[in-house]
């Protein structure tokens, strides 16, 4: 518990250290993480650290995307000009998260209709559950030692806590 | 050795063509003899494919380089503990591998229940045969790690080639880590086999209740452990090695060792209700069956070049076979279902929409909607390629986006669905549980916002987290009180008590703890901070409250690379607190390069630097650092979540409680006995 607190307070701490105001250079960063780099790394080009290369930098791909940001800052244009700007010159796939509309509405929607239909198929099966029928006080023949022994081992399963 | 592996490879492959065909015929025929020889072929298949893999290692380990396989990925100056890693470091090899850890799991259930459930072990022979036919014949045919370098002769005969050095093994992999995580999420991924063959084994041959569920519980939670092991030390390489200053990047590899999971993490919840009401037959038999073709599925998608991805093997063209053998399973699991449905009805009914059992519902409807998510965003980019004819690319920015209030939501089901009772929970009790977490998890919060937490996820993770662990807390204390006072013991022994006595239980409280530090490590994130610089040795560089100074820079001659090495002094308020030496190695075999990236760790944060290399502009050294919260939780919850499995796969201590056999009623009896017979002893509490 004295740990999950210290957790707590690093957490509480940690925007004190974070840098408050954003300079040019770390929006250049904060745009280029939402600009994917193409050398290969799977990484955004405000991130790319080129793994296995020479330079464990942005790579000159990396490089070149980020300094066309930095120009581009500089001209004054806002965020999403710019990235809007990347669209137009690269296509869409140079965004590290596709824009939602069109067909990228789907990747965007899929898991929330997996969830509706999920949500759905969820109700019925409870409402399923609820409805069945339940058992009649019997009124047959008498209980064998199997249908007790049965009854028996269910019990135990159902009162043994997990 | 070559030769010997390759026929000890075609060997197994022809004993696994008899323990699928003469283990259906003893399915059909019923005969005993025939049962038991197709157990021992399955068994004789095992040891084979131990023999292959034993003759792979072993020209590695003799620099055979007259193997083209040997040659791609390993050279003289290897060190031994990396020629064995060497081994699973190309398609070949790795595919060996899968069939040797399934070999593994296979053989240990084949010898366990040999003479044990006459009804269902031939299946499960069957169906384990089949999947390992279709590894074996990549083992042999497709892709086998014994290829001999080979050339035309003046004469045109085709004579050997013995070359004198390898190609070395891909700097990336160099590390201690990499000998250890892909062997353990292997084991997780080939572990899924297992309930997987024992789910259609009893679909098929119509196996009575819920035997298989309890014969698989343990294996199960074994593939499980080793699966989340796997991918928390995949995520520990990617942060230790790669250098970018994060552990997960949402590649397409390491997304496809997620879903399994997920669905692996669904399946050990909803099993419960199985076992203990006789309820969601259908849907753990199918969570089974996707969990399984999960593990296929994403093989595929980091062998067959589909997808991108930093760390998958190069393209190649097996990936229509894995989507056959996909399809195959689909269509014999779904037959399989479809003629014996009757079989898997529901004999319960739900008493309460606040119970312990809808929980379990939402459970598994989250766990899903998480792995559809990543399945969605992973396989986009394919889709839009097939639709539009260009790739759009899925980044860290859309996953992080729509699995963020995902994950929230599991942490919230992680602390509420415990600690409701089976069948129906009153309100009296709901307040009992979550009053006070509740109230102190909210309290944690707002003290959060008003130090400066401004991050919606950030906060709610926080609430989340207090309030889980309070809860998990809160179960431990009260059951441990009621033993310390029965037992006049103290309240730490009380606990020792209640766990080993109802292991599976706790060691899911402990694995539910593990969970809510990881999601405390990942909140960190929203406050990593980084600088990169060029630094001359004197140079400084200030980041948060660490100052950092270049000292020296050397250049040596180590083993098979050369290392450049920065040391860099660490001051913190003035007072020097470490010294950090980043290092970038250079691999000249393969003329590729690796970083060792230097990390101050404590729990409250990771100082993280990186030797970058000199800069291509300038020439000067580099200095990337790093500052990232909380990482640290993320290993310590890792470590914990082992440790919860490894409690809950013990046997308990002893039985929770102990009910008199049932006694034949008299004829008198009433026709149904209103009171089953009396509970002796019962130390428990829900």
């Amino acid at each position: 518990m004295i740990a999950l607190a210290g957790a707590v307070a690093a957490l509480a701490a940690a925007p004190l250290f974070a840098q408050a105001p954003v300079q040019t250079t770390d929006r250049v960063r904060q745009i280029g993480k939402q600009l994917m780099c193409t050398c290969g790394c799977g990484d955004t080009a405000g991130s790319c650290s080129h793994p296995g290369a020479a330079f464990s930098g942005p790579c000159e791909i990396a490089k070149a995307k980020l300094k066309e940001v930095d120009e581009r800052i500089s001209r004054g244009e806002s965020n999403s000009a710019i990235l809007q700007a990347f669209v137009q010159e690269y296509g869409e796939s140079a965004l590290a998260a596709p824009p939602a509309r069109g067909l990228n509405l789907f990747a965007y929607s899929f898991p929330a209709i997996a969830f509706a239909i999920g949500l759905a198929l969820v109700i019925m099966v409870i409402r399923q559950w609820r409805h069945r029928p339940r058992v009649a006080p019997a009124t047959g023949p008498p209980v064998s030692a199997e249908m007790l022994e049965h009854a028996r081992r269910q019990i135990e399963r159902e009162v043994q806590d997990d | 050795m070559d030769l010997f592996g390759s026929f000890a490879l075609l060997l197994a492959f022809l004993c696994g063509l008899y323990a699928f065909g003469g283990g259906i015929a003893a399915i059909v025929t019923r005969r005993p003899l025939l049962i038991k020889s197709a157990r021992h072929a399955g068994m004789a298949v095992c040891v084979l494919i131990w023999l292959g893999f034993g003759s792979l290692a072993y020209l590695f380990q003799t620099d055979n380089f007259s193997m083209a396989y040997v040659v791609e990925h390993s050279n003289r100056t290897l060190p031994a503990f990396f020629k064995f890693a060497a081994i699973w470091a190309g398609q070949e090899g790795s595919l060996l591998f899968w069939s040797f850890l399934l070999s593994i799991y296979v053989f240990s259930v084949l010898f366990a229940y040999r003479g044990k459930h006459p009804e269902l072990m031939p299946y499960v022979g069957v169906v384990v045969a089949g999947v390992q036919l279709f590894f074996l014949t990549f083992n042999n045919f497709l892709a086998s790690p014994f290829q001999i370098l080979g050339s035309a002769a003046p004469s045109g005969a085709m004579q050997w080639i013995m070359r004198p050095d390898g190609n070395g093994l891909n700097p990336l992999l160099q590390y201690p880590e990499m000998v250890i995580h892909p062997p353990i999420l292997y084991s997780g991924y080939t572990g899924f086999t297992i309930p997987f063959a024992f789910a259609l084994a009893a679909l098929l041959g119509r196996y009575p209740g819920e035997k298989w569920i309890h014969l698989t519980r343990r294996w199960t939670m074994i593939a499980w452990g080793f699966q989340g092991v796997g991918i928390l030390l995949g995520a520990h390489w990617a942060y230790a090695v790669l250098g970018w200053g994060g552990y997960w990047m949402w590649d397409p590899v390491e997304n496809a060792s997620l879903m399994p999971w997920l669905t692996g993490t669904a399946f050990l919840h909803s099993v419960m209700m199985q076992e203990k009401r006789g309820m969601m037959r259908v849907w753990n038999v199918w969570l089974v069956f996707t969990t399984f073709l999960l593990t296929i599925f994403g093989t595929f998608l980091t062998r067959s070049g589909v997808v991108n991805s930093v760390h998958a093997f190069a393209q190649s063209k097996i990936g229509p076979w894995f989507l056959g053998f996909i399809g195959l399973v689909l269509v014999v699991c779904f037959v399989s279902f479809w003629r014996n449905r009757d079989y898997l009805r529901s004999d319960n009914t739900l008493d309460s929409l606040v119970s312990r059992e809808s929980s379990f519902l939402f459970n598994n409807l989250i766990l899903l909607v998480a792995c559809v998510a990543v399945i969605s965003g992973t396989l986009f980019p394919v889709l839009s390629e097939w639709v539009r004819g260009t790739k759009i690319s899925v980044g860290v920015p859309f996953f992080n986006m729509i699995n963020l209030p995902i994950g929230l939501f599991l942490l919230f089901l992680t602390g509420v669905g415990p600690l409701l009772a089976w069948r129906k929970t009153s309100m009296a009790s709901l307040r009992k549980n979550f009053g006070g977490p509740l109230v102190i998890g909210i309290v944690a919060g707002v003290v959060g916002m008003a130090l400066g937490l401004r991050d919606f996820y950030v906060t709610t993770c926080l609430i989340l987290s207090v309030f889980v662990t309070l809860t998990i807390l809160l179960e431990f204390y009260r059951g441990a009180r009621v033993i310390a006072s029965r037992g006049n013991t103290n309240l730490l022994s009380g606990v020792a008590q209640l766990t080993m006595r109802n292991t599976r239980r706790y060691g899911g409280y402990v694995v539910h703890f593990g969970i809510v530090l990881i999601f405390l490590g990942i909140s960190g994130a929203a406050f990593n901070q980084d600088k990169q610089a060029e630094m001359p040795p004197g140079a400084q560089m200030q980041i948060g409250p660490y100052r950092l100074t270049h000292q020296t820079f050397d250049s040596t001659q180590l083993g098979n690379y050369t290392s450049e090495r920065a040391t860099i002094a660490v001051d913190r308020g003035g007072k020097q607190i470490i010294m950090l030496y980043p290092e970038k190695r250079f691999y000249p075999s393969n003329q590729e390069s690796g970083t060792m990236v230097a990390i101050y760790s404590t729990l409250k944060e990771d100082l993280y630097v990186v030797y970058a290399g000199h800069s291509p502009d300038t020439q000067q050294p580099v200095i990337h650092a790093y500052l990232n919260p909380l990482v640290k939780w993320i290993w310590l919850g890792g470590a914990i979540v082992v440790l919860g499995t490894l409690l809950a796969l013990m046997p308990n201590r002893q039985p929770m409680l102990a009910l008199r056999t049932a006694v034949e009623p008299s004829r008198a009896a009433p026709a149904l006995s209103p009171s089953p017979a009396p509970i002796q002893h019962y130390d428990g509490h829900d």
